[in-house]
């Protein structure tokens, strides 16, 4: 790598020089990064539609059809299921966001060094490392929630549903933990194409392992704090986003549709939010790189040399 | 001839065969699909030497090739040629800043509204007028006067290191101050009303005049221009920037044995630079962080051609060299120490693998941080942070 030819000025950063850098690495490479992004967010937003659309769609409308009879039994129905649409729908994006990152992460570790990569190059790339990615992302780390969620759909009863709800949320929080600990991941395997086991290369565990605990308080402190910016701005962009459906798509200027926002509004303010998430993910690994192998004193000490060798020879003047 | 894209700010390349067009003294903004008509003939100047056109041409590619990295950082250059750096805050450096202005406030409003409960008690309905009053002022006119007496701080500017200037990074007056306040509402749109939330609290009139600021115009603003700048900062020219702080790590000890001998190698007359200097403590700051392999991939860069230079053996350690040169640069002088002429050991302990091995023999101590060297003549350490490229 080149580390004076790069988009990015190589030094260290602290986290919020890392999310305001962030917005403009977004506004530089702005039709890459959506599109690559794209790729897989759109069958991503769907898939999840497919997975968890029964909530809204059999309560909701139940809800609808009761609600000329019993009121206030509806209401608190539909609420409810709306609400566990609402997490559920949050829980999966929060799973899936590594995955739908994948091209895009590519398609940035490409245009920051000054590459100019085009789509199918990126997807070959990210094809390249698949069951790497399906390894660790997919049954490490997401196996449990689709078991949970095959569940949910399977299972009528409602003390059987909220038993499953809770151990949803239980392994959420858990699933929270590791992914802060270990948020590198994917980074490893697409950008140093780190396999499980190597025979010259260090392994995806032992580069995980020491890209992770050396700094590890530092690393997991800054994944938390991305996935709070994350949720803020997801609260930001959701009411953007209602705003702007209210005032152009409605003659009344108000949301009734709480199905629209539900399905499409709310999903796609997640997926934005995402995507500068990850962004900002492989900010913060940059960052992390430069700062345990010492790409900002390499770049001055290069810098330096240059320097010297053009130089007059010494004894002239130092 | 047609058709020209905007290179730099005095040179113009022709689209169709690539020649440099030089315009003397001509301020160049954003120039495309231009015509020679657009400009007057006497101040364009062709490549005047034919045999300079190739070299000027490769200047030229260069300029259209170089990256202008992303960094949070702008250059000024004043009249007199001095270039000035300025950290520019954004958005997330800046939220940090309002949020402590808003509790500041919100503290103060409550402060007044207790007050007109009592003037209420005592005289009637006057102190809720004035507190309508009073409230309006310290909303608006808070920013205002703290940044107009404050010299572009608010209290959590002030507390966080930011200051607000304007873009030529001098204060800002009066008139800036009142312009990028009174443009803060325009920041937080849209507003949406809690109902886009799922929130409902029922009719009450505290819910139907409730509006929840989104600040993504804010957002897409600054995220759009270089010194991230609002809308109230584009309309009054000025930027918020970080004061720098200098970071003060103190020295490093370098006295192994290794070390001394290799100094007492360097020529007697040799020092270095204060830009080498720089890169040096940079290095030394790092290096303890970094596995040997890696401390002596970074050090060979400048260790090569330091060892032609100055004439040494090409296979000393780069590592010892380079802490063998911040010894000089930093320490040597300062204690007026004589280097150890010990013979150099052969073979340099390294760790291969592992960011916390020692490169040292277990008998001897890691390097450590003197916090208080004694120093007589104190050398000028520079800052360990900060962009010299």
């Amino acid at each position: 790598m080149q580390f004076d030819k790069t988009h990015i000025q190589i030094r260290n950063r602290n986290e919020n020089e890392l999310l305001d850098i962030a917005l403009h690495v977004i506004s530089r490479f702005p039709v890459q990064i959506f599109l690559s992004f794209a790729l897989l967010a759109i069958p991503l937003l769907v898939l999840n539609n497919f997975l968890i659309g029964h909530i809204l769609t059999l309560d909701y409308n139940l809800a609808l059809q009761m609600r000329t009879s019993i009121v206030e039994e509806t209401y608190t129905s539909s609420d409810i299921s709306y609400k566990t649409f609402l997490f559920l729908q949050v829980i999966l994006i929060i799973i899936e966001a590594p995955v739908a990152s994948i091209f895009s992460t590519i398609m940035l570790s490409k245009l920051i060094f000054n590459e100019t990569p085009t789509h199918s190059s990126i997807i070959k790339t990210g094809l390249k490392s698949t069951w790497e990615i399906l390894g660790s992302l997919g049954l490490k780390r997401g196996v449990l929630f689709v078991v949970l969620l095959a569940a949910l759909m399977r299972t009528p009863d409602n003390i059987t549903r909220g038993f499953i709800l809770a151990s949803i949320v239980l392994t959420f929080f858990i699933f929270i933990w590791v992914r802060g600990a270990r948020p590198f991941i994917l980074e490893i395997i697409l950008l140093e194409q780190s396999t499980a086991e190597s025979d010259n290369k260090m392994s995806l565990k032992q580069r995980s392992r020491m890209l992770h605990t050396t700094v590890g308080g530092n690393v997991f402190g800054r994944s938390m704090y991305g996935l709070v910016v994350g949720c803020c701005l997801t609260i930001c962009l959701h009411g953007c986003l209602t705003f702007l459906a209210v005032n152009l798509f409605t003659e009344t200027g108000t949301m009734e549709h709480l199905d629209l926002t539900a399905r499409w509004i709310f999903p796609i303010a997640c997926w934005l939010a995402v995507l500068y998430t990850s962004v900002v993910r492989f900010l913060n690994y940059l960052d992390t790189r430069i700062l345990l192998e010492g790409w900002e004193a390499e770049l001055k000490i290069r810098s330096e040399a240059l320097r010297i060798k053009q130089r007059q020879p010494l004894g002239t003047n130092w | 001839m047609q058709g020209f894209s905007r290179i730099h700010k005095y040179c113009l390349l022709s689209q169709e065969d690539s020649q440099p067009l030089l315009f003397f003294g001509y301020d160049l903004i954003e120039v495309k699909q231009l015509s020679l008509t657009d400009f007057p003939l006497h101040r364009i100047v062709f490549p005047i030497v034919r045999n300079r056109q190739a070299s000027m041409t490769q200047d030229i590619r260069g300029i259209r090739d170089a990256i202008d990295p992303i960094d949070g950082t702008i250059s000024i250059v004043t009249p007199e040629n001095i270039t000035f750096d300025y950290h520019v805050a954004g958005p997330f450096q800046r939220a940090f800043a309002f949020l402590i202005d808003i509790g500041i406030r919100t503290a103060i409003l409550f402060g007044l509204y207790i007050l007109s409960l009592i003037i209420d008690y005592q005289l009637g309905g006057i102190g809720h007028a004035m507190f309508q009053v009073v409230q309006l002022i310290v909303i608006w006119m808070y920013g205002i006067l703290f940044e107009i007496y404050m010299n572009g701080q608010t209290p959590g500017k002030r507390i966080l290191g930011l200051r607000s200037v304007t873009v030529d990074g001098k204060p800002m007056n009066a008139m800036q101050a009142v312009l990028r306040n009174m443009l803060r509402m325009a920041d937080t749109f849209p507003l949406v009303a809690p109902a886009a939330f799922g929130v409902n609290w029922g009719n009450s009139p505290v819910f139907q005049l409730s509006f929840i600021p989104t600040f993504m115009v804010g957002l897409l603003v600054m995220s759009m221009n270089k010194r991230f700048q609002r809308l109230g900062d584009l309309v009054a020219g000025t930027m918020v920037i970080v004061d720098q702080k200098q970071s003060t790590q103190g020295l490093h000890d370098v006295r192994h044995p290794n070390v001394l001998y290799i100094a007492s190698l360097l020529p007697a007359n040799f020092k270095p630079d204060q830009s080498m200097s720089q890169a040096l403590a940079h290095f030394i700051d790092q290096r303890n962080r970094l596995a040997q392999q890696r401390r002596d991939e970074i050090a060979k860069h400048l260790a090569e051609p330091l060892c032609k230079q100055l004439k040494l053996d090409p296979n000393i350690n780069p590592d010892l060299l380079l802490q063998a040169l911040y010894y000089r640069a930093f320490v040597s002088d300062a204690q007026n120490e004589v280097p150890l002429t010990v013979p150099l050991v052969a073979s340099v302990p390294t760790s291969p693998i592992g960011y916390a091995q020692s490169p040292y023999p277990q008998n001897v101590t890691q390097p450590q941080v003197l916090q208080n060297p004694p120093r007589q003549a104190p050398p000028s350490r520079p800052p360990t942070r900060g962009n010299i490229l």
